[in-house]
C-alpha cells in the first residue's frame, strides 16, 4: 500500500468514526424523548401489547385529541405561558435596572452587590419554600396565578442579573460618556444607548428566565395546591401520570405537548443558549 | 381572574412602589448628609448620621425576624433620615448623581432579594429551633434550641436519606463528567461543521427538559414490563429485564442515570466552550515534537479545560445536593424510603406532616453543605467579572 492510499484509507475511517460517535451521541440525547414520542401515537392500551414494537405500525394521533380535547390540556400550557412571559418580562426588567447599576455606574462595592444577587441563585428552593408559602398565603394570593408569578419574578434575578452584567459590561464605555457629554441622563443613556446595544444578551437572558419558570415545580406544586385552573405544565403532567397511572399514550401525548415549546425555543436558539451558559464560567 | 385578586395584586404593586421611593428618599438623604459630615468637625451630626445608618441595619434585622415590628422601625429610620438630610444638606438639590442613580436601580431587585431568599431564610432557621406542629407562627411556638436536628440525626430516615444525597451526588458528578467530556470531545474534534452544528444543537435538548417532566419520561422508559431494557430483551442483547423502580438497588442507579442523561450535556456545552479557547499553536508544537494523541490530551488539553470542568462540577455538585423534582416524579421516595433525597424529607415534613420545624432542620443541614461548595464556586468564578469602578 502506497502513502497515498493509506491516507485516503485513514480518511475514511476517521469519516466512518465520526458518523459513529456523533450516532452514539444522538441516540444518547434523544432516544428518550423518540421513546415518549413513539408511545404518544401508539392506539390506546397498544403500549402494554408485548412483544413490543419499538415503532407503533399504526400510529395514531388519537392520544393527542384526547388529551387537548378531552382532558383540556391547553389550559396548563396557557397558564404556564402566562405565567413565564409576565415573569420572563418583570424579572428582565427588574435584573437589567440592577446589572446596569453594577456594570456601568460609577459606585463601589459592585461585586460585593452582585455577589448578594448571586447568592439567591444557590439558594436550594426547599429551604425558602415553607415561608415563601406562608408569605403567599396571607397576601391571599394561594391557587392563583399571580401568587405563582410573584416568587418567580425574583427568583430569575440571581440568573438574569449575572448574565446582563457580563453583557453590559462588554459594551464600550466610552460610549456612556459621549452620550452624557451630550446631554443624556443616566436613565436616558440606559434606555437609549446601553439596552438597544445589549438586546442580544436581553434575549439570552430572557431564554434562561423563561426555561426557569416553566419548569419550576416545587414552588408551583405547592401554591397551586391541585387546583386544576391554575396549574402549570409540570403541575400537570405529574397530576396526570398519578390519576391515568396506566394511560402512558396519554402521559406521553401530554409530555411531548409540554417540552415542545422549550425544545424548539432551544433548538432555534442554541448559539445564544450554549454562550449564555458559558458566560462568566468559562473565560474567553 | 377575578376583581378580588386583581385588587390585591395592585395592592402589592403600589405598596412595593411606595417602599422603593420611601427608601431611595431615605437612603440618599442619609447618604448626602454622610458626605457633608464627612469633612466637618461637627461632633454631633456625625454621630446622628451613624446612628441612623446602624438603625437602617436593625430595622433590616428586624425584617428578616419579624416583619411586624420592622415596619416602625424602618419608617422611624427613614424619617429621621429625611429630617436628618433637611437640616444637614440644606440647600437640597433635585438633581440625581450617579451614585443615587445606582441605589435607585438596586433598591427594587435587592427589595425582592430580601423577600424571596433572605426573610425565608432567616425564617426556617429560627423554624428549626422551634416545636412547630401544625402551626406555621413561630412566635406562639415552643422554643427547643437544636432538639429538631437532634431528632433529625438520631432518625434512621435523616442517616439514610443523607448517604442517599452523597452517594447520588458522587455518582451523578462522576457520571456527568465523564459523558460530557466525551461529548465535548467529539464535538469539537468532529470536522465537519454541519454534523458539529446538529451535534451542539441535540446536545441542548436533554438540558432544556424540566426535571419533573424529565422524571416521567424515565419512569415510562424503566417500566419493567414495557420499558427500553424490554426491547433490549427481545433484541436478544440483555438475558433478564431487571425491576427498575421498585428493587431498592436498581430503583436508586435509574434516578442516577435520569440525572446524568439531563445534566451531562451541560457539562458538555461547558467543556466545549473551554476547548475552544485552546491556542491552535500549542497542538501544531506539539505535533512538531512528535507527540502522540493521548500525551496531547493530557499535557494540553486537560490542563487547559481544568478550571472550567471544576466550574462546572461544583455546579453539578450544588445541584445535585438538592435534587428534589427527580425523586418525587420518578420513585417518589420509594421503594421504602430508599432514594429518599434531603430536600425530599423536608418537603415531606412540611406539607406532608406539616411539621415545620422538623422540615426546617433538614432543609437546614441541606444548605450548609451547599453553601461549603457555592463559597468555592463563587471564589472561582467571580475571578472572571472585572467591571469599571
Amino acid at each position: 500500500m502506497n502513502t497515498a492510499q493509506r491516507m485516503r484509507l485513514n480518511r475514511r475511517i476517521d469519516s466512518l468514526l465520526s458518523i459513529m460517535v456523533s450516532l452514539i451521541i444522538i441516540i444518547f440525547c434523544l432516544i428518550p424523548l423518540v421513546w415518549i414520542f413513539a408511545t404518544s401515537i401508539k392506539p390506546r392500551g397498544t403500549e402494554f401489547l408485548l412483544p413490543m414494537q419499538f415503532w407503533p405500525s399504526n400510529p395514531t394521533l388519537q392520544a393527542y385529541r384526547r388529551v387537548l380535547v378531552d382532558l383540556q390540556f391547553m389550559r396548563p400550557i396557557m397558564n404556564s405561558f402566562i405565567v413565564s412571559s409576565c415573569v420572563t418580562i418583570m424579572g428582565l426588567f427588574l435584573a437589567s435596572l440592577s446589572a446596569y447599576a453594577i456594570a456601568r455606574l460609577r459606585i463601589r462595592y459592585k461585586i460585593q452587590a452582585l455577589f448578594l444577587l448571586q447568592i439567591g441563585g444557590m439558594i436550594p428552593p426547599v429551604i425558602t419554600i415553607a415561608p415563601t408559602f406562608i408569605m403567599i398565603r396571607s397576601l391571599g394570593l394561594l391557587g392563583t396565578l399571580p401568587g405563582l408569578m410573584l416568587p418567580h419574578i425574583f427568583y430569575n434575578i440571581p440568573i438574569s442579573s449575572w448574565l446582563l452584567s457580563t453583557y453590559f459590561s462588554d459594551i464600550p464605555y466610552s460610549l456612556d460618556d459621549s452620550a452624557l457629554i451630550d446631554g443624556c441622563t443616566h436613565f436616558q443613556t440606559f434606555r437609549k444607548i446601553i439596552l438597544p446595544l445589549a438586546a442580544p444578551g436581553l434575549f439570552c437572558a430572557g431564554i434562561f428566565a423563561f426555561i426557569g419558570s416553566y419548569g419550576e415545580f416545587m414552588l408551583a406544586s405547592t401554591i397551586t395546591m391541585g387546583q386544576k385552573a391554575v396549574q402549570t405544565v409540570p403541575v400537570a403532567i405529574l397530576n396526570f401520570s398519578v390519576e391515568f397511572r396506566l394511560q402512558w399514550t396519554w402521559i406521553s401525548a401530554g409530555i411531548i405537548l409540554a417540552v415542545l415549546p422549550i425544545i424548539l425555543l432551544v433548538v432555534i436558539f442554541q448559539r445564544k443558549v450554549i454562550s449564555g451558559l458559558t458566560a462568566g464560567a468559562v473565560k474567553g | 381572574m377575578d376583581v378580588h385578586i386583581a385588587i390585591i395584586l395592585l395592592g402589592i404593586v403600589a405598596v412595593f412602589l411606595l417602599v422603593v421611593i420611601v427608601l431611595f428618599l431615605g437612603l440618599t438623604m442619609l447618604r448626602r448628609s454622610a458626605e457633608i459630615t464627612r469633612g466637618s468637625t461637627h461632633k454631633a451630626a456625625a454621630f446622628s448620621v451613624k446612628a441612623v445608618g446602624v438603625l437602617y441595619l436593625i430595622s433590616l434585622a428586624a425584617f428578616l425576624i419579624l416583619p411586624s415590628i420592622a415596619v416602625f422601625l424602618a419608617a422611624a429610620a427613614v424619617a429621621s433620615s429625611i429630617i436628618l438630610g433637611l437640616v444637614l444638606a440644606r440647600p437640597v438639590s433635585f438633581s440625581w448623581t450617579e451614585r443615587e442613580m445606582a441605589i435607585f436601580f438596586l433598591i427594587p431587585a435587592f427589595l425582592g432579594m430580601i423577600a424571596l431568599y433572605y426573610y425565608p431564610i432567616t425564617q426556617t432557621v429560627i423554624y428549626s429551633l422551634h416545636e412547630m406542629r401544625f402551626t406555621a407562627d413561630w412566635v406562639g411556638s415552643l422554643f427547643i434550641g437544636l432538639g429538631n436536628y437532634i431528632r433529625a440525626i438520631r432518625s434512621d430516615t435523616f442517616r439514610q436519606s443523607f448517604v442517599f444525597t452523597i452517594y447520588f451526588t458522587l455518582s451523578t458528578v462522576t457520571l456527568c463528567f465523564l459523558i460530557g467530556l466525551g461529548m465535548a470531545l467529539t464535538t469539537t474534534w468532529l470536522k465537519n461543521s454541519i454534523m458539529n452544528q446538529v451535534l451542539r444543537t441535540i446536545i441542548v435538548v436533554p438540558w432544556s427538559i424540566p426535571l419533573i417532566i424529565n422524571a416521567s419520561m424515565w419512569r415510562w422508559l424503566f417500566n419493567s414490563e414495557v420499558g427500553l431494557a424490554v426491547l433490549l430483551k427481545q433484541w436478544g442483547m440483555i438475558e433478564e429485564v431487571p425491576v427498575f423502580l421498585s428493587s431498592p438497588g436498581w430503583a436508586i442507579h435509574a434516578v442516577i442515570i435520569a440525572d446524568a442523561w439531563k445534566w451531562s450535556p451541560l457539562v458538555a456545552i461547558f467543556i466545549i466552550g473551554a476547548l475552544a479557547t485552546i491556542p491552535q499553536e500549542l497542538y501544531e508544537s506539539a505535533d512538531v515534537d512528535g507527540a502522540n494523541a493521548l500525551t496531547k490530551f493530557i499535557r494540553i488539553t486537560f490542563p487547559m479545560i481544568i478550571p472550567t470542568v471544576i466550574v462546572a462540577l461544583l455546579f453539578r455538585t450544588m445541584e445535585a445536593l438538592r435534587t428534589f423534582d427527580l425523586v418525587y416524579g420518578m420513585t417518589g421516595g420509594g421503594p421504602g424510603s430508599t432514594t429518599e433525597t434531603l430536600s425530599s424529607i423536608a418537603y415531606k415534613h412540611y406539607f406532608s406532616y406539616t411539621n415545620f420545624g422538623q422540615g426546617s432542620a433538614f432543609a437546614i443541614v441541606i444548605f450548609i453543605l451547599i453553601m461549603f461548595f457555592s463559597i468555592f464556586f463563587i471564589s472561582r468564578t467571580y475571578k472572571n467579572f472585572r467591571f469599571k469602578t
